[in-house]
């Protein structure tokens, strides 16, 4: 165990009543700033620091999503096929993962709370490891989605979001009208096929099952979800990384034994940064994952 | 280690520890909710599907932000500030939408200065 250094300012402050009573000679704890009265003050402080940057978060993120959301009203068909190209199973698997992870980070904070080095660094490490997992299925997703040229910019398929008449030709939006004999078949019976032939085209169908014949339906329009998806999802995976950044200082300085002293307030802190992240995703998926 | 051992006993008064098993059930219920989320977007409710699944967000992040992060817990100050950040989104929201729902909904009429109406003469 790594001796906890020493009070930087010899005592002048009073001892506090609840200070750390282990170093007796000590007039305060060493993690006391001494611009504070007592531990309790500087945690107030700290926590309502972290709320204070946690709330620009929020408008940081709340500024995309306004846009995302003015953008989804106004263009929800072309949103919904678009979400119907992100990989599902992907987003909830991620959501569970972030999920357990805040899981880890509160019994990690536990754990500090109680004095457990062992299992302070062990719930750490598990965070880490979970986080890991997201970035690493996150990963998989965008290669996925790159190769299948979801990628806004140069790359990016339109065909996949033009409705196709049954020779399987990229049909002028003009032509493509609502099929005869209505549409209550299941979800993708004949959607995306034009008025001129009856045979649904199975391969266009398949590639475009949600199509509707939409007079107006754009695939340009599905082009800009994909660049709300990659911002909204990208910036939020910086955020993992900076987590991860965050811990990795917190486990090697929990593993030197410097958080179970008492002295909780950096745990819980990047305990909050994390779970943050994690809200952002619980708002994430179900908004660009689940336009049904 | 041994000092530390014995301290376990003694808590310092700035912070409450929750028993484990109430992180175990808020994990319980966040992973219910997750499920649920995803099964009622199957269920087709047109315009009203957004606003379930935004309903089982907001639930969920309630119970993150009261229960794992400690909320419930901490000062009037802090509850303050978390919930000026949820007012200034709302601003933004509300205002931003404002505008871009209700366009369309008013009816837009071409102003004509009264001089240039010009009188229907009746011909003859």
């Amino acid at each position: 165990m790594t001796e906890i250094p020493a009070p930087i300012l010899p005592g002048t402050d009073p001892v506090p009543t609840d200070a750390v009573q282990s170093h007796a000679q000590d007039v305060h704890p060493p993690y006391l700033a001494h611009h504070f009265d007592d531990l309790e003050q500087q945690h107030e402080a700290d926590t309502l620091g972290m709320w204070a940057f946690l709330a620009t978060e929020i408008l940081f993120f709340g500024a995309v999503l306004t846009g995302f959301t003015v953008y989804r009203l106004n263009y929800y068909h072309e949103f919904q096929a678009a979400s119907h190209k992100l990989l599902e199973w992907a987003g909830g698997v991620n959501t569970a993962v972030l999920l357990c992870s805040s899981l880890a980070v509160a019994l990690a904070v536990r754990a500090c709370q109680l004095r457990d080095r062992v299992w302070l660094v062990r719930w750490l490490l598990i965070t880490m490891a979970l986080g890991l997992v997201f970035l690493g299925i996150k990963a998989f997703e965008w290669t996925t989605e790159f190769r299948e040229h979801l990628l806004p910019g140069h790359g990016f398929d339109y065909a996949l979001f033009t409705p196709r008449d049954s020779a399987g030709h990229a049909a002028p939006h003009e032509v493509v009208l609502p099929p005869e004999g209505g549409t209550g078949g299941g979800s993708g019976g004949g959607a995306a096929v034009g008025s001129r032939s009856p045979q649904p085209d199975q391969i266009a169908a398949e590639k475009a099952p949600l199509l509707s014949p939409e007079v107006d339906f754009k695939p340009e329009r599905a082009e800009l979800f994909f660049c709300f998806y990659f911002i909204l999802t990208g910036i939020h995976a910086t955020h993992m990384i900076v987590g991860l950044g965050i811990f990795s200082v917190l486990t090697y300085r929990a593993h030197k034994g410097y958080y179970t002293t008492g002295h909780t307030n950096p745990v819980e802190i990047g305990g909050l940064y994390w779970h943050f992240v994690d809200i952002v995703w619980i708002f994430l998926f179900p908004l660009l994952y689940l336009i049904r | 280690m041994s000092d530390h051992a014995t301290d376990n006993t003694t808590q310092a008064p700035h912070f409450h520890v929750e028993p484990a098993r109430t992180y175990l059930w808020i994990f319980g219920w966040l992973m219910a909710l997750l499920i649920l989320t995803v099964l009622a977007a199957r269920v087709p409710l047109g315009p009203f599907n957004i606003f379930v699944a935004l309903l089982i967000a907001v639930v969920k992040a309630l119970l993150v932000v009261i229960f794992f992060m400690h909320l419930r817990h901490a000062t009037r100050l802090t509850w303050m500030f978390a919930a000026a950040a949820l007012v200034w989104l709302g601003i933004m929201f509300v205002l931003t939408l404002n505008d871009y729902v209700t366009r369309g909904h008013v009816p837009q009429r071409h102003y004509v200065p009264p001089t240039a109406i010009q009188p229907h003469v009746p011909e003859h």
